[in-house]
């Protein structure tokens, strides 16, 4: 482990112009993704701008013309024992419930998450499938952006120098809809997925009037599925519609090849899991694995 | 009374200095050059490298001497030692090994064992270097275990197995089943990665603490390398935090000591986890097997080749092969039986003792074909074993007489734990359900090494307390507690009043190892023997004070009372009665030597001073949209003779199944021209409590052994061997036509078998 400096900023101004004075320096969070970069050597920083201590603290609140707002600093577990995710938006409570185990779900933040855009992680197609905007606050300024925007690459978002993650806003979601997170992992399930997928979907009066849906984890960065969402708006979710969806969604995401598995294998998995998250006499039972 | 447990890594010394080691990042080269100029100016850096090794034999091994304690002329492999630091803390030490410039001639290197036998294939090892003696006797008995020789080129060394005439008997049989199954090379994962802190008492005299499970090979060794005499070594092990194997045999405590008589001062050194797995790994390995089988299914003739991945150094290999080949023909009278096995070597890190020690890869191919010889001949699969399996009194392949056979009971445990999958009307031609289940199981035999060695002194304080000297190691297997138990058992006092000392080899006694799930056997058995020793002895004192027929007296609660009566002695008052105060001890001390071994030549003797036996039963569920597929519920069964602990041999089973998931699931290495592409946690992860079924029966059987402590045997790998091919089994049953034959079977591997199955004109019926 290499020496480094810790500062420990009471307040987000604070922290963010420690962090633009020294382009070298990190914040840090949890911590769960960061020592494992650093430990590997792939980032040596000299000094951690700690972002626990900062005011006000951690917190998740609602409105109903709003919609809810989540504080970075939340870790994981907080997000996922959240009343509030729990009843708006089950499907981030389930993306955040199924990360590794207690221990890093303890740790991590929820903002952390977002910042280090790995590529293989729970969270984010579940929040770009809610919509979500991220807060982003500088030295003197905040503002806000579109999750899929703030998404650049893998390891790579908009965050400009002496910027951080405040918090993910997430708009009230469509009345009536139903939503699904899958994560698909090959080895143990504490891993991190293989792919994953995020759906939102509302049917009345018998046809989709409004569908989302995200693919995590296949890919560098979580992605909606634009294609395939028109494709389901307006007409009944049925076979063999749903199937034509799942091809149309597996050949759209351009998978990653790795030791777990091929852009075939990849496809393959993706449009199950679409099989299983759309059809509705299979997506009743319990939206794991 | 915290419960807190101090390991190697936890200790710490004044004056103590830290190491990080310079490792090659290529897989075969020629060290052209090391420059130590500028490494050496960082304050208080010490650098090791093979020009210090002046004084010392520079080449160490359990058997062939073919490891250099830093690199000398070549590197063989990525991650092999070049050179190591230690400095007042990790960063200077790291700091210097940035600074060593190393120039390399790269050579041509080979990955593929079956590869690395071809004229072609570049050698990795000179032959010269082997002049210097063929091992040692503490590990391997050349003459008795029929093993002589040197390597030849990168054939490490070969084993050959004969019994009765396989071309008759492949001649009488109605079918002949050939084929191939292979294993990835694994890790250990042991939690506690390998530490060591060694120093000088003076030019001759080496202390080290160290997380070893063979504190009398590392001692031997140690002296060896460093030509003192061995009682000049003092190995002192505080306990490890897991070994399965990765801790047999000096891994890196050669060059903690000398790094340490470079420094004149103590060394620690604590791998990371990354260097664990470059340290040693589980031998990847390919089978092939020719099985002929009579219409009723009697198996007739076996031919097995087993050609070992030994990686870049002989380490244990060679033992590997000599010992497996007696057992590589499966728990099944087969009356004609050839077997060879081969370790080889090749550029990636050395393959070493890995609980199982080289028997779950094979019992991995003929578990597997056993199921597919049972669905050929329309022969349910646990009557096709139950016709073979060998039974109590059987005389076994190399002559000796089978003692404790337990296999049937097991193989019967978990087929009634575990029945079939209940099914209706034919599968072909139905569409596939996304979710298939299906029910596989396996057994297996595998021996212990014989002959082996075991001390055990028992020391009886005046206080009533018991202190056990033995140097067994507690790698939380449970070691301490069994031999408590024993103690206070054959003494008649309670398991408080006994104290298990951890090996230290100026204090403790000679064991052979914590090996080969030994200990209970051995060990157990050493310290049953000389309590007994110590409770004649105190009986003694008390019958003459007592003015009674020794015979009369019984030891209970920790006093001595007159069979009958009321009236007792404590042991105290015995000390007393002898001595005029409570002092002195009562010292009982035992040698147990397993007996045994076999012919050079004819492998005919007696090969095992027990015999392991084990099945497992899985029913698995697949999605056949993905491959995935997951445990519905696990049966093992281990025969353990007699469970002394029976909470203990649970959890021994438990674990050793839960390895096996692990390597049949989602572990291997993987590694392109040499470089490691899967060496941390972070993209090799070992199965977490998530994966391990709910549903996980556990069955000890009990086929007592005439010459285990109580009649028992050892537990320590028997519950790993049958699982990876019961899951196989399961998974074929499951999906009618697809057969993997490589461990691990990854979901990728299922989906791609399964599409091939799919694609097939004229699916297999089953």
């Amino acid at each position: 482990m290499r020496r480094f400096e810790l500062a420990q900023p009471a307040t987000v101004g604070e922290a963010c112009a420690i962090l633009a004075a020294d382009p070298s320096a990190r914040p840090i969070a949890g911590g769960t993704a960061l020592l494992i970069l650093i430990k590997l050597g792939l980032v040596r920083p000299g000094l951690l701008v700690s972002l626990r201590k900062l005011h006000p603290p951690a917190g998740i609140t609602w409105t109903p013309a709003e919609g809810a707002r989540i504080a970075a600093q939340c870790t994981l577990q907080e997000v996922v024992d959240s009343p509030i995710v729990r009843e708006h938006y089950p499907i981030l409570a389930r993306a955040c419930e199924v990360v590794a185990n207690i221990r890093i779900r303890n740790a991590a933040t929820i903002g952390g998450n977002l910042a280090h855009v790995d590529p293989q992680s729970d969270p984010p197609p579940a929040l770009l499938a809610l919509e979500a905007r991220i807060e982003i606050s500088g030295v003197t300024s905040t503002r806000t952006s579109p999750l899929a925007d703030f998404l650049r690459g893998a390891y790579e978002t908009d965050l400009r120098p002496g910027e951080i993650v405040t918090g993910i806003l997430l708009p009230p979601p469509p009345a009536g809809s139903r939503s699904t997170y899958l994560k698909f992992t090959s080895r143990s399930s504490e891993d991190r997925p293989l792919a994953s997928l995020a759906t939102v979907v509302r049917v009345s009066e018998g046809v989709c009037q409004d569908v989302r849906i995200a693919v995590g984890a296949a890919a560098a960065v979580p992605k909606r599925m634009r294609g395939a969402e028109e494709k389901l708006r307006g007409r009944p979710l049925e076979q063999p519609l749903v199937a034509e969806v799942a091809d149309l969604v597996a050949a759209d995401i351009e998978p990653i090849e790795d030791l777990n598995g091929d852009q075939r294998y990849k496809r393959a998995v993706i449009r199950s899991l679409v099989l299983r998250a759309l059809d509705p006499a299979e997506s009743e039972g319990t939206p794991s694995t | 009374m915290t419960g807190a447990v101090q390991y190697a890594v936890d200790l710490r010394m004044p004056g103590m200095l830290v190491a990080r080691a310079l490792r090659s990042h290529l897989p075969h080269a020629r060290v052209l050059s090391i420059d130590t100029t500028r490494a050496r100016e960082v304050p208080g850096a010490v650098i090791l490298t093979r020009d210090d090794l002046a004084g010392t034999r520079s080449r160490f091994g359990p058997v062939f001497k073919d490891q250099p304690v830093v690199a000398i002329d070549k590197v063989r492999f990525v991650g092999d030692l070049v050179a190591v630091v230690a400095a007042e803390d990790l960063d200077s030490a790291d700091e210097a090994i940035s600074l060593i410039e190393v120039e390399y001639e790269a050579l041509p290197a080979v990955f593929d064992p079956r590869e690395a036998l071809l004229p072609s294939a570049p050698i990795l090892h000179d032959p010269a270097d082997f002049v210097d003696g063929s091992g040692t006797a503490d590990t391997i008995q050349p003459g008795v275990e029929g093993f002589e020789g040197f390597p030849d080129g990168n054939l490490c060394c070969s084993a050959h197995f004969e019994s009765g005439d396989t071309a008759k008997g492949f001649a009488g049989a109605d079918r002949i089943f050939e084929d191939t199954y292979s294993c990835d090379p694994i890790q250990h994962a042991h939690l506690e990665p390998h530490a060591a802190l060694a120093y000088w008492e003076g030019p001759g005299s080496l202390v080290i603490h160290c997380s070893t499970q063979d504190p009398w090979v590392v001692r031997s060794e140690l002296a060896y390398i460093f030509k003192v005499e061995p009682s000049a070594v003092r190995v002192i092990v505080p306990s490890v935090g897991g070994g399965y194997g990765g801790k047999l045999y000096p891994r890196i405590e050669p060059v903690v000591a000398a790094l340490a008589r470079k420094a004149r001062r103590p060394v620690q050194w604590v791998l990371t986890r990354e260097e664990v797995f470059m340290t040693l790994t589980r031998h990847g390995a390919s089978v092939r097997l020719k099985t002929g089988v009579t219409r009723d299914g009697r198996l007739i003739a076996r031919q097995v080749e087993v050609v070992y991945d030994g990686g870049a150094y002989a380490e244990i290999s060679p033992r590997v092969v000599v010992q497996n080949a007696p057992v590589a023909a499966g728990p099944y009278r087969i009356p004609h039986v050839s077997v060879d096995c081969h370790a080889v070597y090749t550029n990636k890190p050395p393959a070493g003792a890995f609980r199982g020690f080289g028997v779950p890869q094979i019992v991995w191919a003929y578990e597997s074909q056993m199921d597919d010889m049972a669905h050929a001949l329309g022969v349910d699969p646990v009557e096709l074993r139950r016709k073979n399996l060998y039974q109590e009194g059987d005389a076994y392949l190399t002559g000796e007489r089978l003692d404790g056979v337990g296999v049937e009971q097991c193989l019967s445990a978990v087929a009634a734990a575990i029945p079939p999958i209940a099914r209706s009307g034919v599968r072909e031609g139905q569409p596939r359900q996304r979710l298939v289940r299906g029910r596989g199981l396996a057994c297996s035999i595998k021996s212990t090494m014989t002959p082996s060695n075991s001390v055990a002194s028992v020391r009886l304080d005046p206080d009533g307390s018991l202190q056990v000297l033995a140097s067994g190691v507690e790698i939380g297997q449970g070691y301490t507690t069994i031999l408590a138990q024993v103690a206070a058992d054959a003494l008649g006092v309670s398991l408080e009043r006994v104290r298990v000392l951890k090996p230290d080899t100026d204090v403790t006694p000679f064991d052979h190892g914590t090996k080969s799930s030994r200990l209970t056997f051995t060990v157990g058995e050493a310290v049953r023997r000389a309590t007994i020793d110590i409770r004649g002895q105190l009986l003694d004192m008390a019958a003459d004070k007592l003015e009674v027929a020794r015979d009369d007296l019984v030891i209970e609660h920790d006093q001595i009372r007159v069979r009958g009566t009321n009236v007792v002695l404590g042991i105290p008052d015995a000390f007393k009665a002898r001595f005029g105060l409570p002092v002195g001890n009562l010292y009982g001390d035992a040698v147990v030597q397993t007996t045994g071994g076999l012919a050079h030549g004819t492998y005919r003797g007696k090969d095992s001073a027990f015999w392991m036996w084990s099945a497992a039963a899985v029913e698995v569920e697949v999605d056949t949209q993905t491959g995935k597929w997951r445990l519905v519920r696990i049966a093992s069964a281990v025969d353990v003779g007699r469970a002394i602990n029976p909470v203990q041999c649970h959890l021994q089973n438990e674990g050793a199944a839960t390895m096996g998931i692990g390597a049949a699931l989602m572990e291997g290495l993987v590694h392109d021209g040499g470089q490691p592409l899967n060496s941390s946690f972070v993209s090799y992860p070992v199965p977490s409590m998530e994966d391990v079924p709910q549903d996980f029966q556990s069955v000890l059987v009990e086929a007592p052994h005439p010459d285990g402590p109580y009649g028992a045997k050892g537990v320590g790998e028997s519950g790993l061997l049958a699982v990876a091919p019961a899951i196989g089994n399961a998974l074929a049953d499951a999906l009618p036509g697809v057969r993997l034959r490589n461990l691990p079977m990854r979901p990728a591997d299922v989906f791609a078998a399964l599409s091939g199955a799919a694609t097939q004109p004229g699916e297999a019926p089953r």
